[in-house]
């Protein structure tokens, strides 16, 4: 008798087993689906750091790869924008300009020369350049700020104006106006100068004053209140 | 004695059936486990949905994306369209090294922004500024030329 109960006991456990085993199934597919998301990001990811826009580089459209020269080697240059590399491969159709715009040689290029190559990517993804121009820092930068903030103070005395932003009130901005400065409101209609207040949101455009530190001139200031009276309709902000 | 033979063999028959149904239980049960781990259709159902719904705090991208033109692009006219979306009824600025043009992003936060290039590289600011003041910036790349390249 206990013989008997000993062998159904033996072949019954292993199917209570698979029962509790069944029932837990959900949480290691729950697990899968994680592991495929990190994979799949992962590959998103990856398409993505070929361009900004997620494509692969056109091959197409022109492009231009613009930085500083950190390495000549033969026939391919390694150019440094931002902390990132791209190497740019010529060949005996590129023509090479430099600051005078006189032709030269691949071989009158050097280390930490600023360059504009302009080509085209082949199908494997390597840039050809056609086209490379010797420039300045200054040439390939622009040293307009946009800042969003509120008017905090406006000068009686002087066309200087406080500007507190708003991404960051512990910091403020000392900016100057001039005859060029243009001040529309967000709808683009031209306003006077004058009609700034305290308390204003407005965005500015500026730039660092060469001759005096920590203050800005500024060439466009467009407020964000639409509490002003405007002067005339602009449709199309033009300089 | 041929009774106990009889009983040996009856048990010994039942033993037998009884480890065969325990590795075929057994067998089976891994099986099951493992159709389930790699069936395809409902981890591709969730797996598009996680694309589309949830990317991590690192890979969320800017709130401003430009569709036309291309970054790095070489263009041939110095008038260009900035073309993109950015969040609704956002007021869109972009700045070029030496002008600055402004335009509203419509009720789907799509914009389209007439600019006009300076000869060479230009290193375009876009910056949105939807209406609970959040300000988001994105940088583009344009070279106007007029060689034939």
């Amino acid at each position: 008798m206990f013989l008997f109960f000993s062998l159904l006991l033996f072949l019954v456990f292993p199917y209570q087993v698979l029962a509790e085993t069944v029932t837990a199934t959900p949480a290691s597919d729950k697990n899968l689906t994680e592991e495929v998301r990190e994979m799949v990001a992962k590959k998103v990811k990856e398409i993505q750091q070929n361009d900004n826009t997620g494509n692969p580089p056109s091959t197409t459209i022109p492009k231009t790869i613009v930085g500083t020269i950190s390495k000549i080697e033969n026939n391919q240059i390694t150019v440094t924008n931002k902390n990132n590399s791209k190497i740019v491969t010529t060949s005996d159709d590129t023509v090479f300009i430099d600051t005078k715009k006189k032709k030269i040689s691949i071989n009158n290029l050097k280390s930490g020369q600023i360059i504009i190559s302009m080509g085209y990517y082949n199908q494997y993804g390597n840039f050809e350049a056609k086209r490379i121009i010797i420039t300045s820092s200054d040439a390939i930068g622009n040293k307009n700020e946009i800042v969003f903030g509120k008017i905090a103070d406006i000068s009686q005395t002087s066309n200087v104006l406080v500007l507190i932003p708003i991404k960051n009130k512990n910091t403020q901005y000392q900016i100057k106006t001039d005859s060029k400065t243009k001040v529309i409101d967000k709808d683009g209609n031209v306003l006077a100068v004058n009609k700034l207040k305290s308390g204003q949101k407005v965005i500015v455009v500026i730039q660092p004053d060469a001759k005096t530190a920590n203050t800005f001139n500024v060439s466009q200031i467009i407020t964000f209140d639409s509490n002003l009276n405007a002067t005339s309709p602009t449709p199309t902000p033009k300089k | 004695m041929i009774k106990e033979y009889f009983i040996a063999i009856i048990l010994g028959t039942i033993l037998g059936l009884g480890i065969t149904g325990s590795y075929f239980a057994l067998h089976q049960n891994n099986t099951q486990q493992n159709t389930v781990e790699i069936s395809p259709t409902p981890v591709d159902t969730q797996m598009s949905t996680q694309i589309s719904v949830t990317p991590s705090a690192s890979e969320k991208k800017s709130p401003i994306n430009i569709t036309s033109p291309e970054n790095d692009s070489v263009v041939s006219t110095a008038k260009t369209n900035i073309k993109g979306d950015a969040k609704p009824n956002s007021l869109i600025i972009i700045s070029t090294p030496s002008k600055t043009f402004s335009d509203k992003a419509n009720s789907n936060g799509v914009f389209n922004v007439s600019i006009e290039l300076d000869d060479g590289v230009n290193l375009i600011k876009i910056n949105s500024i939807d209406l609970d003041d959040n300000q988001d910036e994105t940088e583009l790349t344009l070279t106007y030329s007029t060689t034939k390249i």
